[in-house]
């Protein structure tokens, strides 16, 4: 078992490392910084004289090495922008997508779950049909359209929630709406059908004929076993919330770290992109590489292949 | 018996799994021995019964055998000659197999002239209505009409469909049909019927078949002979009658023994076979059955007895019995 | 020997869009404290129905008790709550069922499964509960009983999966299994260590069991009474002595024709001709009428009642009245 561990941990790490090695080759081929750094009408030498300071007149292996060589040390280079460690500008603007993350992440779930059980138990039901078509909207529209759209009925035409900024926690009512959204939407289906398929299956009929009560078959004997392929996309969403994250940002104003990438990305920022790309592909293989390890926790059948 | 060549001959044919493990499967963590060393004949027009319990390999026997999954050991021989990739296309078009579960063994998204239709499709250059022509009086005597053709596999019941695939396993006029369970999941009386069709078409088609089966009194009415399998390996084979009347080997005799008979008269009161079906992951030396036999002696946990000829035309495989041990 | 189980004219249908399917169409039957009453039939006869009728063990979206009574423990179990029949279910009356390895949950242990029906009806702690499925492990012959407690279903053979599922059934000391097709499922040398473990039991405890199953040897082997059921009701019942001796009804005579047999070489086997027809609700005929080699016009107008034969059998054939009434006339 705990080779299993080590060997998935090690899968992740390789990932990672791909990931951004990929971003690291692509950066280089995509353009001069030089470009945003400077004025438009500096002259040559200056950008020479820059490129050079920064690196990046450097053959890309060495430039890779060296890069590689200084992370392992705990530097992840300076911004351009910022001229500051790019691990420090970062983790000023942590908290704010973390915490707005965190936050749709487990409602999506909770409430994912809950209306899909909901919607497999009664099935045809009024309930489960109303359910079933929004969640249809929940995955379709587009999260900045479904922002927008809350920020003009409650900031603007109600004038209930404010429209910008994180300083209070009303300021987390729509946004969390909106990263949830499509997660919870997806969630809600795919346990709806995971039910339904347990809730075929003979052990359920079994557990009834020990006299065990309906709820329990529901949420001890069907839940435990719908959760398995639920369980493969809840680490889906995470990569779809950490993504949608950057778009709500800039629909409300979010000061995170979403919007620092993109910016990275417009300005080629190689050491902001690079250590931005870095903390999302270890995110969203951290809890890819969870909801492997969970699959053994949940399936005992999974567990005696190793 | 004549010297005929037999039809069919399985030398020596083996199917060994293996197990891995290790972060990229590169280890093996042991050897599922489904089929170990098997040599068998079957001569022309003669029905081979062969029975066994879960994990004894006659499943994979039969893939094996119609080259479905290739052997890891041994050979095949069709009409005396080896199947070997050049021989394999004429083989698998003389060589038909006829399936358990009627559910799944039709595409529920061909219609049935197509399905009777593929095996035309691949091996012949038959036109469309050249095609019906054929399959029109093959689906009458299998006891279907011609308003079937249209019609998807979900429309039919469990016999209906069984008989949908036996008419796609003679549709190419095979010469040797592989019959894998074919009535295990039929009622009582449907399984009659098919069981009477097969009858008649082996008779008028002048077929061989390997008959594979868990219920020893199908496989008894339907075969010649008799070979009985337990974990990979043949234990017993005889011709029918002499198999019943002069059982050699324990777990056959077990095996009769624990057939629930028909006749509150002969309620049996012998003691039933004890344990489980043993494991076929590297399976201990020796005999295959010695964990469960009452008779099992030292020589037995050491040496793999032989499939012998004990009697005239009668093989098993154990160190101790001598002839008539009897059921 | 006591009676403890009546079952009064039941009725259970289906409601498929606006079709009524009677799938149990007027069955009565009664069960004692040792008996093993064996229901046999082919796919869609219904035995399967009538099993889950007694408890009702069915989706009451779709399926409806109609008619009928099932009297056990002084009350009709078809006219009890939920919660009531819950206190019987596993308690009173347990179930047996076909595919061992479906019918377990394969997340939860061996002991997470036997334990549950104790804690739920017995009022034991965890503790007892584990010392209790320990014993009944052992008394259902599971080799090691220890290691298997904390075993998962995958990880036992199908015979010692059906071995558990029966712990499982005795645990609270039942007064009826009912028992639907439970070797079927399983190899012929497990399944003959599995009936001899049910006989055994069934001796033991004094429980009485119902035994639902389409393999005429195995009521043959197992049963003291046997119904035959064919399109919703019972057209014959007697032992299984009278009943392989001389078959009354055409439909038994058919099936035991229709059997291939280890000791009679059969050239052919006899075929009931036709296949199952779809009832719908109401049926005014025999059933068996399309299929039957002795139908005469009675047999289309009229559904015949089950007759009583002098020895305890029971036939539903018009043909059984005239072959009685033939001595008098």
């Amino acid at each position: 078992m705990t080779k299993f561990v080590v060997s998935r941990l090690f899968k992740a790490v390789i990932t990672v490392w791909f990931i951004v090695s990929l971003v690291f080759v692509c950066t280089r081929m995509s353009g001069d910084p030089t470009l945003w750094i400077l004025p438009d009408d500096a002259p040559e030498a200056a950008r020479i004289e820059l490129r050079e300071s920064l690196g990046l007149d450097r053959p890309v292996t060495a430039q890779y090495v060296s890069y590689f060589a200084d992370a392992l040390r705990g530097d992840m280079g300076c911004s351009y922008k910022y001229l500051r460690p790019v691990n420090e500008v970062f983790a000023e603007s942590a908290w704010a997508t973390v915490s707005l993350g965190v936050l749709a992440f487990s409602l999506a779930i909770l409430l994912g779950v809950l209306l899909g059980v909901m919607a497999a138990v009664h099935r045809n039901s009024p309930l489960d049909r109303i359910t079933m078509s929004a969640t249809i909207a929940g995955y379709t529209v587009p999260d900045f359209v479904f922002g927008i759209l809350l920020i003009f009925l409650f900031s603007l035409k109600l004038r209930m929630l404010p429209s910008g900024g994180n300083s209070t926690a009303a300021h987390y009512i729509m946004p969390t709406l909106t990263l949830m959204m499509g997660p919870m939407a997806n969630i809600a289906r795919l346990t709806r059908s995971a039910m339904l398929d347990v809730l075929r299956q003979d052990y359920l009929e079994c557990a009834r004929s020990k006299g065990v009560p309906e709820i329990v078959v529901i949420f001890k004997h069907s839940l435990r076993n719908a959760l398995i392929p639920v369980v493969t996309i809840i680490g889906l969403q995470m990569g779809i919330i950490i993504g949608g994250s950057v778009v709500v940002e800039t629909v409300f104003a979010w000061p995170g770290i979403g919007s620092l990438i993109v910016n990275a990305a417009k300005t080629r920022d190689f050491p902001m992109l690079q250590y931005g790309i870095l903390i999302i592909a270890a995110a969203v293989t951290l809890t890819n590489t969870m909801v492997d390890l969970s699959y053994a926790f949940l399936d005992p059948r999974i567990r005696d292949n190793f | 018996m004549t010297a005929k060549t037999p039809l069919i001959e399985l030398r020596d044919l083996q199917k060994h799994y293996r197990i891995n493990k290790g972060i990229f499967g590169h280890r093996t963590r042991g050897t599922v021995k489904a089929v170990d060393s098997i040599s068998l004949s079957i001569a022309p027009e003669e029905t081979l019964g062969l029975i066994g319990e879960s994990g004894c390999g006659k499943s994979t026997l039969s893939r094996v055998l119609l080259g479905l999954t290739p052997a890891t050991g041994g050979e095949v021989l069709y009409d005396g000659r080896p199947v070997n990739r050049r021989t394999l296309p004429q083989f698998r078009r003389e060589a038909q197999m006829i399936f358990q579960d009627p559910y799944s063994s039709l595409d529920p998204r061909m219609n049935i002239e197509d399905i009777i239709g593929e095996p035309l499709r691949v091996h012949t250059r038959l036109d469309r209505k050249a095609r019906r022509d054929v399959i029109l009086p093959l689906l009458e005597q299998v006891g279907l009409s011609e308003d079937a053709l249209s019609k998807y596999p979900h429309e039919f019941s469990g016999g209906q469909r069984q008989r949908i695939g036996i008419a796609r396993a003679l549709v190419l006029e095979p010469r040797f049909i592989v019959c894998d369970e074919p009535v295990s999941a039929l009622d009582m009386s449907i399984q009659a019927q098919i069981l009477n069709l097969f009858a008649e078409m082996k008779k008028t088609r002048r077929l061989t078949c390997l008959f594979i089966s868990h219920d020893m009194s199908v496989v008894k009415h339907i075969s010649d002979r008799i070979a009985v399998m337990y974990l990979g390996h043949i234990v017993e084979l005889a011709e029918k009658e002499e198999l019943f009347r002069n059982t050699l080997h324990p777990y056959t005799a077990a095996l009769m023994n624990a057939i629930p008979v028909p006749n509150p008269a002969l309620r049996r009161k012998i003691e039933p076979l004890p344990g489980d079906l043993p494991s076929p992951i590297d399976p201990p030396p020796g005999c295959p059955f010695q964990t469960r036999c009452a008779a099992a002696q030292e020589r037995c946990r050491r040496e793999m007895p032989a499939l012998n000829e004990l009697l005239p035309g009668h093989f098993a495989a154990c160190h101790f019995c001598k002839g008539g041990v009897g059921a | 020997m006591q009676a403890i189980l009546h079952v009064n004219n039941l009725k259970t249908y289906y409601y498929a869009g606006n079709r009524v399917v009677p799938a149990v169409d007027g069955v009565s039957f009664t069960l004692s404290r040792g008996e093993v009453l064996g229901i046999v039939g082919e796919s869609g006869c219904g035995k399967s129905t009538v099993a889950r009728s007694v408890t009702g063990l069915f989706d009451r979206s779709y399926t409806r008790i109609e008619g009928g009574e099932v009297l056990f423990d002084g009350m009709d179990l078809t006219r009890q709550s939920a919660k009531t029949l819950n206190r019987i279910r596993g308690k009173k009356i347990s179930m047996i069922f076909q595919n061992p390895l479906t019918s377990l949950n394969p997340v939860y242990t061996v002991a997470d499964q036997i334990t549950e029906v104790l804690l739920l009806h017995e009022g034991m702690n965890r503790r007892q509960a584990r010392e209790r499925a320990l014993e009944l492990l052992t008394m259902v012959g599971i080799p090691e009983p220890k290691a298997r407690l904390d075993d998962f279903p995958h990880q036992l053979s199908g015979g010692m999966q059906q071995r558990v599922l029966i712990a499982i059934a005795l645990a609270c000391n039942p007064q009826l299994v009912i028992a639907d097709e439970p070797t079927t499922a399983l190899d012929v040398t497990i399944q003959a260590q599995i009936l001899r473990l049910m006989d055994n039991i069934r001796t033991q405890f004094d429980m009485g069991m119902l035994l639902i199953t389409h393999n005429m040897g195995v009521v043959a082997e197992m049963c003291d009474r046997v119904l035959v059921m064919y399109g919703g009701v019972v057209v014959e019942e007697a032992d299984p002595l009278q009943l392989f001796d001389a078959p009354l009804h055409p439909y038994t005579r058919g099936l035991l024709a229709a059997i291939p047999s280890i000791e009679a070489q059969k050239e052919t086997l006899y075929t009931i001709p036709g296949t199952v027809p779809r009832f719908s609700h109401p049926v005014t005929c025999c059933r068996f009428a399309d299929r039957c080699p002795h139908c005469a016009g009675h047999c289309r107008t009229q559904e015949p009642p089950l007759f009583r034969t002098g020895d305890g059998r029971g036939v539903r054939c018009w043909n059984y009245l005239s072959e009685k009434e033939e001595p008098s006339q």
